[in-house]
């Protein structure tokens, strides 16, 4: 028994570093972070209103966020412990200094979306999407399943 | 509640993504608080077939967000976005 915890105590390492030897993107966009390295806060955020239509914007007139409900209704709210009883206290122990990866190959990385290679504290990102798209016709058509 | 995690050795070959997308997150390391929110809306009533007519404004539509076109680096004859 006292044994165990003195190995314990030799093989643990407060903090794990992440080592690749070969990162491949293609494509970052709309508010996405690609990171190398350690980082604490990250807070990504994207509004996109992504409107298709057979006319330009001068002629069908602006779009504006504050149209339309889903830009400005709140997150769902994380549920915080209330007591001893609720709250979880989560001890971690590494046994190895690092994770080793060969390999990482991605095409495309989008929409307050993140890759990060390294150890992050606090992490919140946040995307909001509305599609519409706008079709000239001879005859108007209801929208499907009215 | 205590929770114990025990970490051992992580090796890992090789990882193909294809996309990374509305609030996701490929990291390798370790993290304490992650939240991830992606709300989005293609309902039914997003597709308008008839004559292209303006999309209402909203109240106050002046004081709104818009496309910023008043600096001229707008492109008119872009017909989506």
């Amino acid at each position: 028994m006292v044994m165990r915890s003195r190995n314990q105590a030799m093989f643990d390492y407060p903090i794990r570093t992440a080592e690749l030897a070969v990162l491949e993107i293609i494509s970052a966009s709309g508010s996405s972070i690609v990171q190398v390295g350690d980082r604490s806060e990250i807070d990504a955020k994207l509004r996109a209103l992504a409107v298709q239509r057979q006319a330009s914007h001068a002629e069908a007139g602006e779009v504006y966020f504050e149209s339309y409900s889903v830009f400005d209704r709140p997150v769902p709210a994380i549920i915080e412990p209330v007591d001893e009883q609720t709250t979880v206290h989560v001890t971690t122990r590494n046994l190895q200094p690092r994770i080793c990866v060969g390999c990482v190959e991605v095409i495309a990385v989008s929409s307050s979306s993140l890759i990060l290679i390294g150890n992050g504290m606090n992490t919140r990102c946040e995307s909001r999407v509305k599609h519409i798209r706008q079709y000239a016709g001879s005859k108007p058509t209801p929208p499907l399943g009215c | 509640m205590n929770f114990h995690v025990t970490n051992h050795t992580l090796y890992v070959g090789k990882i193909e993504t294809l996309g990374v997308a509305s609030s996701s997150i490929l990291q390798i390391g370790d993290t304490q608080c992650i939240s991830l929110y992606s709300m989005f809306d293609t309902p039914p009533e997003s597709v308008i077939v008839g004559p292209v007519a303006p999309l209402s404004p909203p109240e106050g539509a002046e004081s709104a967000e818009g496309e910023d076109d008043r600096n001229g680096d707008a492109e008119p004859e872009s017909s989506d976005v």
